[in-house]
């Protein structure tokens, strides 16, 4: 039975060369403080919220007590989320300023 | 405000707050006595209906049961009739008993809705700490 003979390895084309990234549109370096101060006015009206329910349970004005530890709950998440923003803002801009010498 | 489960159990609550209060009022009022040229003591109802936008619950309306009540023979009450008959309330307590327990039950899940979702933005808040 005839062999058939294996066929010659083809040569490796070149490659292409990498394509330039597309540059990147500069901020205005507003965005973030933006937002970090509409989390900051948000979070402030849920606390005075939050104050007003608890002022009237003790005053004996509260239909449902489940509103006053709601509005609680909501600050405190609320809370939590703008510090946590706030702390990685920070540590961003520390990293930055290591980034002399 | 997207992730609004804590809003809509908070919803949920004030409903079962409210039909809670329904079944408080029906018992405690279980055993009043009218004349029978009146109504008897209706019986209330608490009507619960899906939020617009599938934002929770709230109470549609309270509608109240019939005043019919029970004809019962008692000719030494002062509020008898001729016949010596007053009425009582057509309320079955067996029923107000449960309807007590589902309120009560519903009302403690969706408090644990509550806190579950509250935890859960908590482990949200946990991602990529420290």
């Amino acid at each position: 039975m005839p062999v058939s003979p294996i066929a010659p390895v083809q040569g490796v084309m070149p490659t292409d060369y990498v394509g330039g990234a597309s540059a990147v549109s500069g901020t205005d370096g507003s965005g973030f403080a933006a937002s970090l101060t509409g989390a900051v006015d948000n979070l402030q009206q849920l606390q005075s919220t939050s104050n007003q329910l608890a002022v009237s349970a003790v005053t004996g004005n509260l239909n449902d007590i489940q509103d006053a530890t709601i509005a609680a709950t909501r600050a405190q998440v609320t809370l939590e989320l703008v510090a946590s923003l706030r702390n990685k803002g920070v540590d961003a801009f520390n990293e930055i300023m290591r980034m002399q010498a | 405000m997207t992730f609004d489960a804590i809003g809509i159990a908070g919803s949920a609550l004030t409903v079962h707050r409210k039909w809670l209060d329904a079944v408080s009022d029906n018992l405690a009022n279980m055993n009043n006595v009218s004349a029978t040229s009146g109504n008897a003591f209706q019986q209330k109802y608490v009507e619960a209906a899906e939020s617009t936008g599938g934002e929770g619950v709230y109470v549609k309306s309270t509608p109240l049961g019939s005043g019919a009540g029970r004809i019962v023979y008692q000719p030494d009450h002062p509020l008898a009739d001729a016949n010596g008959n007053v009425k009582y309330p057509d309320i079955d307590m067996a029923e107000q008993m449960g309807s007590l327990i589902v309120a009560q039950r519903g009302y403690q899940a969706n408090a644990q809705v509550v806190d579950r979702a509250r935890e859960t933005y908590m482990a949200a808040l946990e991602i990529g700490r420290s």
